[in-house]
């Protein structure tokens, strides 16, 4: 096998000091040479790992089971303002309900909420103009009921 | 033979921007999604081999502007993030070679006066991208084709006591975006390469229950130079334009007050500490800036990165 390039001097070391140098360089060329395939595929696993991880993430849980919804769990949904100049005003928004409820859920599609429970303030700036939708959610223990009040964010100038 | 390639890129460059004029851009009014950074590490080191990145990223926001104009209204006090990305690319041939990349908000947030703050953190959108490299030479320089998927793998529904926080500081853009871009390197001397990066951003429509939404697409166009000033140093300055258009939402009503266009400045170091492991630090200063309606301008940008090639 002529694959060291120390072969040539083959002669001048002696046949076992050669033989040994051959064996050794064989050796290290097949290391040399497994390593990197080692490598290669360790970094492909490495890279379908995360990527695999990253992708699971993305996955969403199966939802617990939510109580059933009912009709009943909210009075009524007010604000004090139906319409706000952006980045000027702002409106307090509150669920009336008849029992203690366990949680009380705010969303708004557009603005921003600020406080929690059953009052909550809603303003948006100027990238909210327009017809938003602030949504509530009462969770009781056995029940769920979602209702929705708009508000009117106009432009600041 | 350089020039020839060179007016072909140039020429691509214009259809695409005549394709998508300025004027019918429709892009995202908050700053919503993985910020863009300045990776322009896109040349093709040689089949099979890996190369990893770790950036960090900050950003403050803590003016509100009418066109070019600063003004003082209402409760917005700023808003910032800082940003961790994770970036892994593998050859596949000398020519084509594929980019996972992904984010982490560590915190990004709005401050409000009288309100208080809203902070929101977590795992961002993820991009899958190709890249194809058409050439690479001493004469003709470099260009590389790249093409992507954003997908919102990340949080789009954070809550903080049972409020879900706004949109503009939710970690993911909740929308699949594709991505195209074109990037060309040319060197003038024995130390110093201009480059430029032209990239074009389309998003989907976000149609959820109770949010119809419709980010524009976003250009991104940087042309800058690098100068090796020592054996393993290298600094840049590059100009990166940032146009956006306006958003669409609730049965296409146009957001007045989205979209803009930014330019910034940016300065770079690069120092490759070892054989394979490169650093740099970067910043983003804003020279020009015009924001539809009013909106939050961008009033500096930090990076600092790590670069592993195999």
């Amino acid at each position: 096998m002529n694959i060291n390039p120390l072969n040539n001097k083959r002669m001048n070391l002696g046949k076992p000091m050669a033989d040994k140098y051959n064996v050794m360089n064989v050796k290290n060329h097949t290391t040399r040479k497994l390593m990197k395939i080692e490598k290669r595929y360790v970094n492909l696993l490495i890279f379908l790992t995360i990527f695999l991880s990253l992708y699971s993430c993305a996955e969403k849980d199966e939802s617990p089971e939510q109580p059933a919804t009912i009709s009943d769990l909210i009075d009524s949904l007010v604000s004090t303002k139906d319409t706000l100049t952006a980045w000027i005003d702002t409106t307090a928004i509150t669920v009336y309900t008849h029992i203690t409820p366990e949680s009380i859920h705010w969303s708004a599609d557009h603005g921003t909420i600020t406080g929690s429970g059953s009052t909550i303030t809603y303003f948006g700036g100027q990238c909210c103009t327009g017809t938003n939708t602030i949504t509530c959610r009462v969770t009781s223990d056995t029940y769920i009921e979602e209702k929705t009040i708009r508000i009117h964010v106009k432009s600041y100038y | 033979m350089s020039m020839k390639h060179f007016l072909l890129f140039l020429c691509a460059l214009c259809s695409v921007y005549l394709l998508f004029p300025a004027t019918e851009l429709r892009a995202q009014c908050c700053s919503a999604g993985n910020p863009a950074g300045y990776d322009m590490n896109f040349a093709n080191s040689g089949k099979n081999k890996f190369n990893m990145g770790l950036d960090y990223r900050y950003s403050l926001s803590n003016a509100l502007y009418q066109g070019s104009k600063k003004i003082n209204v209402g409760y917005f006090d700023k808003s910032d993030f800082n940003y961790m990305e994770f970036s892994l690319g593998y050859n596949i041939t000398n020519k084509w070679s594929v980019k996972a990349q992904t984010g982490y908000f560590l915190n990004k947030s709005e401050y409000y006066r009288d309100f208080g703050n809203f902070k929101a953190y977590g795992l961002g959108d993820m991009m899958v991208m190709v890249n194809y490299q058409l050439f690479k030479s001493a004469n003709s320089g470099l260009l590389v084709f790249s093409t992507g998927v954003v997908l919102p793998i990340g949080i789009f529904d954070q809550e903080t006591d049972n409020v879900k926080l706004p949109v503009n500081v939710q970690p993911s853009s909740g929308s699949t975006k594709g991505t195209f871009s074109m990037y060309y390197q040319k060197s003038f001397s024995v130390r110093s390469y201009y480059y430029s990066l032209i990239s074009l951003e389309v998003s989907d429509e976000i149609n959820s229950e109770n949010f119809q939404y419709h980010y524009g697409n976003v250009y991104l166009i940087t042309g800058g130079i690098n100068y090796k000033a020592r054996q393993t140093v290298n600094l840049s300055l590059s100009v990166r334009a940032d146009i956006r258009g306006k958003s669409y939402r609730d049965d296409h009503i146009k957001v007045e007050s989205s979209g803009s266009r930014i330019v910034y400045l940016n300065p770079g170091v690069n120092w490759q500490a070892l054989k394979r492991t490169g650093l740099f630090i970067g910043a983003f200063v804003p020279v020009y800036r015009y924001m539809n309606g009013i909106q939050a301008g961008n009033t500096i940008g930090f990076q600092a990165g790590l670069r592993i090639n195999t």
